[in-house]
């Protein structure tokens, strides 16, 4: 009994850390964020935090013109991806609204620290997502007009190439 | 860009027939091959980019791939593809930048 009051406890705990990230105030997304990235690296049951609902807000948060809030959006992520990197396939595309589409943006326009950050955060994204989806979506972007973000693509590109070997033959 | 229809087909009735991990490789290297579409990107679009960095890891990728693609293919069947693909002048180019980073041919 005791043993499932904690587990609700912590359910709800996970609820309103989303809650606070998808706010509009920034400062308490800064918090959610922290929290996130706590109960994602303290807590391994992997129900408590639903993804397809955290990335979405996640990656609204990686446009926001406060560093301090893509920082920790950013440390958010590595987090994330060092815990369940297994799934974030699903959020790599082309797509302009997509993680990876962000991540790009992020490590070729933006303060130095932030694209520090940002190419970080994508070159572990890069380790994570099956070679072949990955290249499928980078290829798309190979014409983008910003010379900064083609660069991106083509560091995206040879880091998936050299990873290539290792990774299971999935799309 | 769509994958073509065959590339999907080729590559789902692989990963249905030979799941195991062991020939990983092997299928990586025939769908790689199969890709025609990403080798086109890395040589037109990246390796000859107008902006230096993007031309720099294009140029980078483009190795990768060439050696993922040698593993199973002579240099010979490569340096045809090349010819067959690039057209006269993006051919030439390539060998150039091949040779000015001290790519043996």
């Amino acid at each position: 009994m005791a043993k499932q009051d904690a587990c609700a406890v912590k359910r709800e705990s996970a609820r309103r850390t989303v809650e606070k990230i998808q706010s509009a105030d920034w400062q308490l997304a800064c918090q959610g964020l922290a929290e996130c990235a706590i109960i994602a690296d303290v807590e391994q049951t992997e129900d408590l935090l639903d993804l397809e609902l955290l990335i979405p807000a996640l990656t609204h948060l990686l446009g926001s013109l406060r560093s301090a809030v893509v920082k920790e959006t950013l440390l958010c992520l590595d987090v994330l991806l060092a815990r369940r990197a297994s799934e974030f396939k699903e959020f790599v595309s082309s797509d302009t609204s997509s993680l990876f589409y962000a991540l790009l943006e992020k490590s070729s326009f933006d303060k130095k620290f932030v694209m520090s950050s940002a190419r970080n955060t994508l070159s572990l994204l890069v380790r994570s997502v099956p070679t072949a989806r990955l290249l499928n979506a980078a290829v798309e972007l190979t014409e983008h007009s910003r010379a900064q973000f083609r660069e991106q693509v083509a560091v995206v590109i040879h880091e998936a190439l050299l990873a290539m070997e290792i990774q299971e033959p999935e799309v | 860009m769509m994958l073509h229809p065959v590339d999907s087909n080729i590559e789902r009735i692989f990963k249905q027939a030979i799941p195991s991990s062991i020939l990983v490789k092997a299928i990586f290297t025939l769908v790689s091959q199969i890709r025609s579409c990403w080798r086109e990107n890395l040589f037109t679009k990246q390796a000859n980019d107008a902006h230096q960095g993007t031309r720099r890891f294009g140029r980078l990728a483009a190795r990768q791939y060439q050696v993922i693609f040698c593993e199973e293919n002579s240099a010979e069947t490569w340096d045809l593809l090349l010819q067959q693909q690039l057209g006269a002048t993006l051919y030439l180019l390539t060998m150039k930048w091949y040779r000015a980073s001290g790519h043996p041919r």
